[in-house]
């Protein structure tokens, strides 16, 4: 261990086993040969093209088959949307302090649905599913799902922005993440500007909730919230704010754990 | 080239000159560190190699974005341990599958009888069990500090990710080790 952390015997166990697993100097030596001479294949230009795996003919099916079930999950989700006791953008437009987003029963019951239809649709190739601004956009797994014991996690981001000089938040974007522990969740949306968003979420045998993330929003280049954030399930906090000229960036986030294992 | 040049110094030479004779030293010099790295988070041989392969072959390519603010050796690890990242990401591989088998018998350096060897592959076994039982990055924060033996501030900067939050994914891992682990720390 490097002396910022206890000498345990668990160190001396690791290293046992590293030691154990370590390839051979033929071994290297051979390896050594692999990269020359797929080194020689590169291009002048430096390109490496070396793909582990693919099966775009997969993809391509699970791509129409994942439009069309969007379009059917967009009529759905609009009905739930117009039965929210509650519409947060309107909160959050109106709020002087702005208004955590938390998560209601009726909108996790709601999503509980939504994600045993999905899961019922795509078998076990669902992986995760993002509403943001009214779209409802999904992950489907090349391979089977490994089932675990982890139950679905919610995650919910609202981003606002307001000029310096003003009292009044405003609505940039928001999204709903429901996934299955320890997914990533990578979203690239050309139709809202190039807006991307990556999260990786997973429970920890605690109970506790681990988040990491990285978004970029529309139309804000170059505001780039990334967060790390250690949480309960139905906390609500901000997790990152920023100045950029005289707009002020913050975005915030709810955690909810999605009871049922649906997923 | 002297044998006393830096990995820095090489790259700088490769640059001058364009012999690729130096690039072939510079991954003479680093595969064992990075191939060790993949293994350890892809948990698998042959992986390993092939990951090993793409992270160098991504390296070479991308050598004129090494500006030589980090020692390479920093630069080369975060090549590695994206590559693993990105294999797992690709596979949902995590946790790790495994296929519970007890691992192929090694040479060992010492005699021993069979069953110290069948204990000596069990344990093996399960500490590779354990690891792979680990999200990558609590898998990679271990492997970074306990394994690679990093301090937690440069374990940080190759992934990416504030000193204090690789204080507590190592903190994660620890616990979560020490569980699995139990029986055999305490015997």
């Amino acid at each position: 261990m490097t002396g910022e952390f206890e000498h345990e015997p668990l160190d001396d166990l690791l290293q046992q086993w590293a030691e154990a697993k370590s390839s051979s100097q033929e071994g290297l030596s051979q390896l050594r040969q692999r990269i020359a001479i797929e080194r020689d294949r590169l291009d002048t230009d430096g390109i490496v093209v070396s793909p582990i795996q693919g099966n775009s003919g997969f993809w391509r099916a699970v791509s129409l088959i994942a439009i069309g079930t969007s379009l059917l999950l967009l009529i759905a989700l609009g009905l739930s949307w117009f039965s929210q006791p509650r519409n947060d953008k309107e909160l959050i437009a109106n709020a002087p302090q702005f208004v955590l987003p938390t998560i209601s029963n009726l909108e996790l019951a709601n999503k509980r649905i939504l994600v045993s239809e999905l899961q019922r649709i795509f078998d076990r190739h669902f992986a995760w599913i993002v509403e943001t601004n009214g779209e409802v956009h999904l992950g489907v797994d090349q391979d089977h799902v490994q089932l675990n014991d982890a139950v679905p996690i919610v995650v919910r981001l609202a981003v606002v922005c307001r000029k310096t000089s003003q009292t009044q938040w405003k609505h940039v974007w928001s999204a709903d993440v429901v996934s299955r522990s320890e997914q990533l969740v990578e979203l690239s949306l050309a139709s809202e500007g190039d807006t991307r968003l990556l999260i990786w979420a997973y429970a920890l045998p605690d109970g506790m909730i681990a988040v990491e993330g990285e978004m970029r929003l529309p139309g804000e280049e170059a505001v780039r919230p990334t967060f790390s954030e250690l949480k309960k399930s139905g906390d609500s906090s901000k997790v990152f704010t920023t100045t950029l000229g005289d707009t002020e960036y913050q975005v915030f986030q709810t955690v909810e754990l999605l009871d049922g294992r649906v997923i | 080239m002297k044998p006393t040049d830096s990995d820095e110094q090489l790259i700088n030479s490769f640059r001058q000159t364009g012999e690729t004779e130096l690039l072939d030293q510079l991954v003479a010099r680093n595969i064992s560190m990075v191939r060790s790295v993949v293994y350890q988070m892809v948990l698998d041989d042959s992986l390993a190699d092939d990951l090993t392969q793409e992270a160098f072959l991504k390296a070479i390519a991308g050598l004129s974005s090494f500006n030589g603010q980090s020692q390479f050796s920093t630069w080369m690890y975060r090549v590695a341990l994206n590559t693993a990242h990105s294999y797992l990401r690709r596979q949902n591989r995590s946790p790790v599958e495994h296929h519970h088998k007890l691992p192929e018998p090694k040479p060992s350096k010492t005699q021993i009888g069979p069953e110290q060897s069948a204990l000596q592959a069990e344990l093996e076994e399960e500490v590779e069990m354990a690891l792979g039982s680990l999200s990558p990055k609590l898998r990679a924060a271990i492997v970074l500090t306990s394994l690679q033996k990093l301090d937690v501030k440069r374990a940080a900067k190759i992934e990416g990710c504030s000193t204090a939050t690789m204080y507590w994914r190592v903190h994660e891992a620890r616990k979560q080790l020490k569980t699995r682990l139990e029986r055999y720390l305490n015997s």
